[in-house]
């Protein structure tokens, strides 16, 4: 698996960030501010993308925080700091999924929408919701975070070749799934 | 073409869609000899993924957001120093009953009437023992 400092995007950390996360692991609360100014919105981001709940998606960049501050020390390289964060909040985000309950049922879009068109955001999180938690955060990291193979590799701790495998398999499946719903409308 | 072949030639266009300056599906399509089934399906993911894309949910943090956060994290902080500290406290806290029921029992004054000559009973020539008197006293002589 390459090595998450190697990469470039999201794991890449800024050299002037390395004092203010010094300064964080001494329990410096203006840089624990500065820090999670700087990488909140991208952690809420994904989280939302995933999970599709913004409040949810709050709570998961606050415990990604919590913990990623609390394993500091387990850092090898500071450089890999919004990686390192990033990967946490990816893997509370799976949890989360791991532990709802799967939604097999058949699409049902409501009274209100019938007779209407359906509301593109609401169809996309109910076909989500029926993708397996892997399929799933493998496709929103590779269709709307835009990572590389590689970085979903690092991201999801898997082989690049299970990445592409399971991006076929939910490209495949929501295509299935959005298939059925057009059908059922 | 095999059908393994053709997959990985969608995957290829998928990885040039996420591209905003890539080729369109029709230019692509050119130059991809897809058997109509597969160019179907492709169609239909371009599409699911277009429609994926434009979900993309940018929601900025909720005021106050970066304050609760630190907050959290003082108390988890607090916490774990707590529950790392809690049995060296417990420790203490029983070392210093233990230490204290000691002292106790050296520093308490003696008490007790075995220990008060004033109250020792003594058996003198002269007295008489109680069972002297008594039935059995005069049933033993």
């Amino acid at each position: 698996m390459a090595d998450a400092m190697s990469l470039n995007g999201i794991l890449e950390q800024p050299v002037e960030e390395l004092v203010w996360l010094e300064k964080g692991r001494q329990g410096d609360e203006t840089a624990l501010n500065y820090l999670i100014n700087k990488h909140r919105a991208r952690l809420i981001r994904v989280a939302a993308n995933i999970l599709r709940d913004n409040n949810e998606a709050e709570d998961v960049a606050q415990e990604a925080f919590i913990r990623g501050f609390r394993e500091l020390r387990n850092l090898r390289d500071d450089r890999a700091f919004s990686g390192y964060l990033y990967r946490i909040a990816v893997r509370i985000c799976m949890d989360r999924l791991r532990s709802r309950k799967p939604q097999t049922t058949a699409i049902d879009n409501g009274e209100s929408d019938r007779g209407a068109q359906v509301e593109n955001r609401v169809l996309i999180q109910k076909l989500l919701a029926m993708l397996s938690p892997d399929l799933r955060t493998t496709l929103v990291l590779r269709e709307i975070e835009q990572l590389s193979y590689e970085e979903v590799s690092v991201v999801m701790r898997v082989p690049i070749g299970t990445v592409r495998s399971r991006l076929h398999a939910a490209r495949e499946k929501f295509r299935e799934l959005w298939l059925a719903a057009m059908a059922e409308d | 073409m095999t059908r393994r072949k053709q997959n990985a030639i969608k995957a290829e266009f998928h990885d040039e869609a996420i591209n905003p300056e890539s080729r369109s599906l029709e230019e692509f399509l050119l130059t991809a000899a897809l058997d109509d089934m597969v160019v179907e399906e492709l169609k239909q993911e371009s599409m699911c993924m277009n429609l994926l894309r434009s979900t993309d949910e940018a929601s900025e943090p909720s005021a106050g957001f970066t304050e609760r956060t630190i907050r959290r994290i003082r108390i988890n902080r607090e916490q774990s120093s707590l529950r790392y500290w809690s049995p060296a406290i417990c420790g203490a806290v029983v070392a210093v009953l233990i230490l204290a029921a000691v002292l106790q029992v050296f520093s308490t004054p003696e008490v007790g009437s075995w220990k008060n000559p004033a109250s020792e009973a003594r058996l003198t020539r002269d007295s008489q023992s109680p069972l002297s008197h008594s039935s059995f006293g005069n049933v033993d002589r």
